[in-house]
């Protein structure tokens, strides 16, 4: 671990709910309600089953859509739009193609009241971070998936936020390239030690990843249990307990898809 | 009736103005081209009708590939953009909405500058005292075919370097945001 403080901050979340409105006029609850408590420096995980309102929690902790009802804070502040102290990794690295790869993390550095030439090396620094310094002045086009993400991971620690979002950042990206990402986020998380929310689809990733794994319901999505993973990282993902998390993970997950599967046919 | 009244006036005014001896000074051959067409008998020959066509031919494939540009945006940059402190419309639309659109923009100068350059000669052709239109046109009325060859040769030398120069602005600008 890494004597650097703490520089994460709690998040709340209370009695979230998300309802939508329908074309047809019906209403449709995608989310909640749900409430979590998520610690300083925490990296939680939340798996749940496709269209389980995952994604839409994100999107309201971001600051990008209001709740229904309840809300989410932070260090006791209530979100009401997006911040750079949140910052986001998007599953389709979300660069901005139009700039250079330095230009892509230097973008949220360019609102902070910060000299040019500080913003620039606080960039570089972060690309470093990555190991892509070589490729400040490459064009995003010219990167690898696995390298646009590392792009978007340099973008998102660039800013100094106390929060970081993830939805889904792997889901793209072949099974090697994963790992490594993977890999890197946490030697990256460990080094900073930011708050964390991730999202996915992935078991494996999950118990890879997390200090504590939220299973949620299918729709409208409640955390249905949750586990807190204390052994130490890097994880052998073929340790007994692991695999028998794996397993225990899986069932009640299969539960849930099969649920969503029953009420729509 | 003010109606009838109205228009009487209107053909009043037409007729004074196709009468204005400004117009009358023109060759008598290419009177005959501008009298059958009716916006540039409004418009005279001067450059104001020259700018209406102009502006007809261009103004609209420029709109509408710059509303489908802005309106295709992803919506994903546009979250990027406020997470990564576009905190006001206003800077969201400068950072994030105007560089994602530029290339469809550029394609619509393109596209518009094509309409606009046919037009402009077209315009030319009928009613007009100068240009590489009137060139030909006059080369046509006073038998002067390497007049209107030169005219002809000029506006596709012409039209090919602009399209050129808008290649150039698209291979530069133009890069597709995925």
């Amino acid at each position: 671990m890494n004597a650097r403080a703490t520089t994460g901050k709690p998040l709340s979340i209370s009695g979230l709910t998300k309802t939508y409105d329908t074309r047809t006029g019906e209403r449709v609850d995608a989310l909640g309600p749900v409430s979590i408590e998520v610690a300083a420096g925490e990296f939680l995980v939340v798996v749940g089953p496709s269209g389980c309102g995952k994604s839409t929690l994100l999107q309201i902790l971001a600051g990008f859509m209001k709740p229904t009802d309840g809300g989410a804070s932070v260090a006791g502040e209530p979100i009401v739009d997006p911040s750079l102290d949140r910052s986001m990794i998007f599953q389709s690295y979300a660069l901005f193609p139009w700039l250079s790869v330095l230009d892509n993390v230097q973008f949220g550095l360019r609102s902070k009241s910060i000299p040019r030439e500080e913003q620039r090396s606080i960039a570089l620094q972060h690309l470093q971070l990555v190991g892509l310094q070589d490729f400040a002045d490459k064009s995003i086009d010219e990167l690898s998936g696995g390298m646009k993400q590392r792009v978007a991971i340099a973008r998102a620690f660039a800013v100094n936020p106390s929060i970081l979002l993830m939805d889904e950042p792997f889901g793209a990206l072949d099974a090697l390239t994963r790992r490594f990402l993977q890999r890197e986020l946490l030697r990256i998380w460990q080094e900073r030690q930011r708050t964390v929310v991730f999202i996915t689809h992935s078991v494996t990733e999950a118990i890879y990843l997390a200090d504590r794994i939220l299973v949620m319901s299918s729709r409208p999505g409640q955390i249905r249990k949750e586990w807190r993973l204390d052994s130490p990282r890097p994880r052998d993902l073929n340790a007994d307990e692991h695999r028998r998390l794996e397993t225990e993970i899986y069932s009640l997950l299969d539960e849930e898809v099969t649920k969503t599967f029953t009420w729509t046919s | 009736m003010p109606s009838t009244i109205d228009a009487q006036a209107v053909q009043n005014a037409t007729l004074r103005e196709s009468h204005n001896p400004a117009r009358i000074s023109r060759s008598a051959g290419s009177a005959a081209y501008h009298l059958s067409v009716n916006d540039f008998h409004w418009f005279g020959i001067g450059e104001s009708g020259k700018v209406f066509v102009v502006f007809i031919g261009t103004f609209f494939p420029i709109l509408l590939s710059t509303i489908a540009g802005a309106k295709g945006v992803d919506p994903v940059l546009l979250h990027a953009g406020q997470v990564f402190g576009c905190t006001t419309r206003l800077s969201l639309f400068r950072r994030v909405v105007v560089p994602a659109a530029l290339p469809n923009i550029v394609v619509g100068l393109r596209v518009a500058f094509g309409t606009g350059w046919a037009a402009i000669i077209a315009a030319e052709l009928v009613a007009a005292h100068s240009g590489l239109g009137y060139l030909i046109a006059n080369g046509m009325d006073i038998l002067r075919a390497d007049q209107v060859l030169v005219g002809m040769i000029a506006i596709g030398v012409l039209g090919f370097l602009f399209d050129t120069f808008f290649r150039y602005l698209q291979a530069h600008y133009g890069r597709a945001a995925r």
